[in-house]
Parts: structure tokens; sequence; C-alpha cells
């Protein structure tokens, strides 16, 4: 789901351009907010994420040096903002909402099961698993592409991604085991 | 139960279904008021950051008579900056409200073309500026650069991966331990080798001017001890069978994992890598508080955090040893 940005707009945007920069964080909000709503698993700690994601690009715009790299920056920005806003919900003891995940658009049954069953997947991951997930196959990153993102060796994201991908397939099988009959029913 | 999809395009499907790119308008309005008249930061030089407001030719003009003022004020006054009664390193960084940074871009740092220098220790040391409640300025300097103080790049505290031995102490004061590296000796996983007692007499790789090289050659009881520039370079002598065993010098404990043909018998002592300061800047206070600083990190579960990110779900804190302040 990489979209091509356009250098023009980041090289404007990072000489104080403000609407350059609005129109770059419109077309990189959805991705952004994506991110924050699987990482946070909450609509409103998302929201402030997303915010807080998005102030910080406009401050740092003028240290990114190449600007075809936006996304992929902007990308470790939502996360270092997802951790903050972990860190002071962790210190803050806060309620959380967990996020009612939309009904699906079309009716395919197993996509839907496939959903509900990798969001609680994703709840039982550990944070560096799931923010490999999240970057790699929500955002369609390469290994490398994330370990550059994370700032990691590409071994680890290797292990990492194979790590989380069997924790989430054993969540698909397991449902798939405690639901036969439903399941079953809900296969054309 | 049939899926036809392979489970990467099931979770990549579920997860799109999962989030739908419909961020609330309001979120990018709040983040434009804030940005409209928010200053950008700048960066300059070797990494640090300074704020800048938009550029004007007026303002720009304004900027570099100023700095050309402070320049001189710098001039007239440095001498007496210099006098044995200058406020100690502390004071001098809660003063300016900046706290620079010496880092190295090597591992266990990683270089970010797009975003610069990150890694654990650029982690901690945004976390130490933040509790001391002053802006961070980076300057990267090699690690000859961080243990002797040399280089005309200046710092106030270096966060360098560095251990106690490779400080000069006659230019560099070591502060508190922020993690302890583990170094392992690896054996192929199909190696009779059970334990170091059994390398004596062997052949063993280690990596050149590393401090793993020291330990295989002065307690390993190694019969001999090949050099090698790089841990790759170490297991390329290990896979060809020419040597028995590796003594490693970056592999972290999560790079292990990933290399399940080989297996760990053992290893020195964790190497205790410190916070530092140049000795003449009088940097008790500083080393102090910082030490403070660390074990608060310690004990609220922050270091364990940053550690567990950079180093593949490992807390390399809990082996530190804390003193000081």
């Amino acid at each position: 789901m990489e979209e091509t940005v356009d250098r023009g707009l980041v090289e404007a945007a990072r000489h104080g351009d403000h609407e350059a920069f609005e129109a770059l964080a419109i077309g990189i909000s959805g991705r952004l907010y994506g991110v924050a709503r699987l990482i946070l698993r909450d609509t409103h700690l998302a929201e402030d994420a997303v915010q807080e994601a998005l102030v910080n690009a406009w401050r740092s715009l003028p240290s990114l040096r190449d600007p075809d790299r936006f996304d992929a920056w902007t990308y470790r920005l939502v996360l270092n903002a997802c951790n903050d806003v972990r860190r002071h919900r962790h210190r803050m003891s806060a309620e959380i909402n967990v996020v009612e995940m939309p009904q699906p658009m079309v009716d395919e049954r197993s996509t839907v099961e496939d959903r509900d069953m990798l969001e609680r997947g994703l709840r039982h991951l550990k944070d560096e698993h799931r923010e490999v997930v999240v970057l790699h196959y929500y955002l369609g990153q390469t290994a490398s592409d994330v370990a550059e993102i994370l700032g990691v060796p590409v071994g680890t994201i290797k292990s990492r991604i194979h790590y989380a991908t069997e924790a989430l397939r054993a969540a698909l099988e397991s449902d798939a085991r405690t639901r036969p009959a439903a399941t079953g029913e809900g296969h054309r | 139960m049939i899926h036809p999809r392979p489970i990467e395009e099931r979770i990549s499907l579920g997860l799109r279904e999962a989030a739908p790119d419909d961020v609330p308008h309001r979120v990018l309005e709040l983040a434009f008021e804030r940005t409209r008249t928010m200053p950008q930061d700048r960066f300059v030089g070797r990494g640090r950051v300074r704020s800048i407001t938009r550029r004007s030719p007026v303002r720009a003009a304004l900027l570099v008579a100023a700095v050309l003022a402070i320049a001189a004020a710098v001039a007239v006054v440095g001498a007496q900056l210099l006098q044995p009664d200058q406020p100690d390193l502390r004071t001098r960084v809660l003063d300016a409200g900046v706290l620079r940074v010496a880092v190295r871009s090597e591992p266990p740092q990683a270089v970010v073309p797009s975003a610069g220098l990150t890694g654990f220790d650029v982690d901690v040391a945004r976390e130490l500026s933040s509790r001391l409640g002053v802006d961070l300025d980076l300057v990267t300097v090699t690690a000859d650069e961080a243990g002797n103080g040399s280089g005309d790049a200046p710092w106030d505290i270096s966060i360098a991966s560095l251990p106690v031995a490779a400080f000069d102490p006659t230019a560099i004061a070591a502060g508190p331990a922020y993690y302890a590296w583990p170094r392992y000796v690896l054996v192929s996983a199909s190696s009779p080798l059970g334990s170091l007692d059994e390398l004596a007499g062997q052949i063993v790789c280690a990596v050149a001017d590393d401090a793993g090289a020291d330990w295989a050659m002065t307690s390993l009881g190694a019969g001999t001890v090949v050099l090698r520039p790089t841990d790759d370079a170490c297991l390329g002598e290990l896979d060809a069978g020419r040597v028995s065993g590796v003594v490693t010098a970056t592999l972290g404990p999560a790079d292990l994992v990933v290399r399940a043909q080989y297996r760990s018998i053992g290893g020195p002592p964790v190497e205790q890598r410190m916070i530092a300061a140049h000795v003449d800047d009088r940097p008790a206070s500083m080393l102090d508080e910082l030490a403070r600083l660390v074990r608060d990190m310690a004990a609220d579960g922050t270091l364990a955090d940053l550690s567990s990110r950079r180093f593949g779900g490992v807390d390399l804190s809990t082996s530190i040893v804390q003193g000081g302040g």
C-alpha cells in the first residue's frame, strides 16, 4: 500500500511551506492512523499519536535528507508517538477503550473471521512483534525497510516477522479448531 | 477447514479490514493548528538540532548579526569561562538548556539514511535529556574520540557503548553503566564441544581490536587465537572448519536467534558500558545526577523497555552494576 510521495511537496515543506506540509499530511495520515490503531488498539489514543506524529514531522522535516524516504520516516514517527502514548498510558493507568473494529463492507466470511482473530492475536503479541507485523503486513514494507524504519538489524526483523507470523497463524488455527461448525458453514 | 489463501495474505487482508484509513478530520485540523505557528528544527553540523522560525531575508540578516555579536562576546569572555571558578558541567548544561551527547554510528547503533542516527544509545540519550528537562544535541564521534576526548566535536557527555577500559582516565571520567553487553563463544551446532574448558588448546577466532579477543588470548586458554575484522568473518572461519569456536564482538542475542547453525557454550563476563564526560569539565555532579536518573530508569522499567526494543526483546540492563550518585 506504498504510494509515491511528491518530492516537490516534501522539499517545499522542508523549507517551511505549511501548505505543502498539509498536502503531505493529508496523503499520509490515513496510513498513520491505521498503524496507530493497530498498535494501540484504541481510537482516541491513536488519534493522539497521529497528531503528535504530524507535529513532530513538521518540526523535524528539515532533518529529512532523502525526500523519497518521507513515508518510511513518518512511519518511524508514528511508532515513536505510539510508544510515547503507551508509556504515558502506563504511567497514568488510564482506562483503555478497546477499539470496536468496524464491520466489513463485503460479506466474505473467512476474511471477517481472520480480521477478528488477528485483532485478538495482535493483542497477545509483544510490542516489538506487533510493530513489525503492522509495518510488514499492513503497510507492505519489506524486512529491509522495516529494519531501516526501526533501526534494528535486518536479521532481528526477519526473526520477529517469523515469530509473529507463527503466533498469528496459531491464533487463526486455534480459532478454526474451536469453532468448527460455524466456520464450516461459513465457507462456500 | 479450508483456507485457500496463504497465511501471509490472510494476515495482510485481515489487518487492512481491521484498520480502515479514515482518520477523523479534527485530528488533521488540530495538528495543522499547532504547526502553523510552530518553528521547524534544523540540523546543524554534526546532527545538532536547533529551532528556527521560517526564514526570511530580514530574519536571516538579524540572525547573522546576532551570531556575530555572540561570537564576539564569546571571544571577549572566553578566557573568563575557562577560569577555575566556572560552573560545573551539570550547572552549565542546565543553564544552557541543552545536553550535548557524543554517540557512535556503529553497532549496536544503526544509521537510518532518512532519519539519522538511531539505536539504544540514542534512545537513552533522549530519555536522559528529557528527564533533565533540557534539549538534546547529538554529536557523532568515533570510539577513539569518545575514549580519549580528542577531536574537535564539543560534547558534554558520551553515551557511546564503551566500557571503562576504553577511557583514558586522564581525559575521560566514567559515569554510570547503562547496559551490559554479552559476548558469546559460538561453536557449530553439530560440534561435540559443550563447555569453554573443552576449547583449551583449540583454535578460536575473535574480532580484532575487540575486548573479546583480549579475553580469548588471556583467559580462554585457547591454543591459538586468530583475528578477523568482523564476527561474520570469524563465523566464515568456523563454517570452513578452520577454527573450533568464535568469540563474538557485536552479535547480540537477537542475532543468534536467526543463526541456528551455531550454539553458544558460554562467554566472557558481560561488559559494563558506561556514560562518560571530560575530566576537565568537572563532571562529578553531572555524572552523579545521571547515575540517579539511570537508577530511576532501571527501576521504572524504561531501560528494560528501550533495551528490549533495540536488542530483540532482551533486557541488557539487568546485569548493570549501578553506582555513583
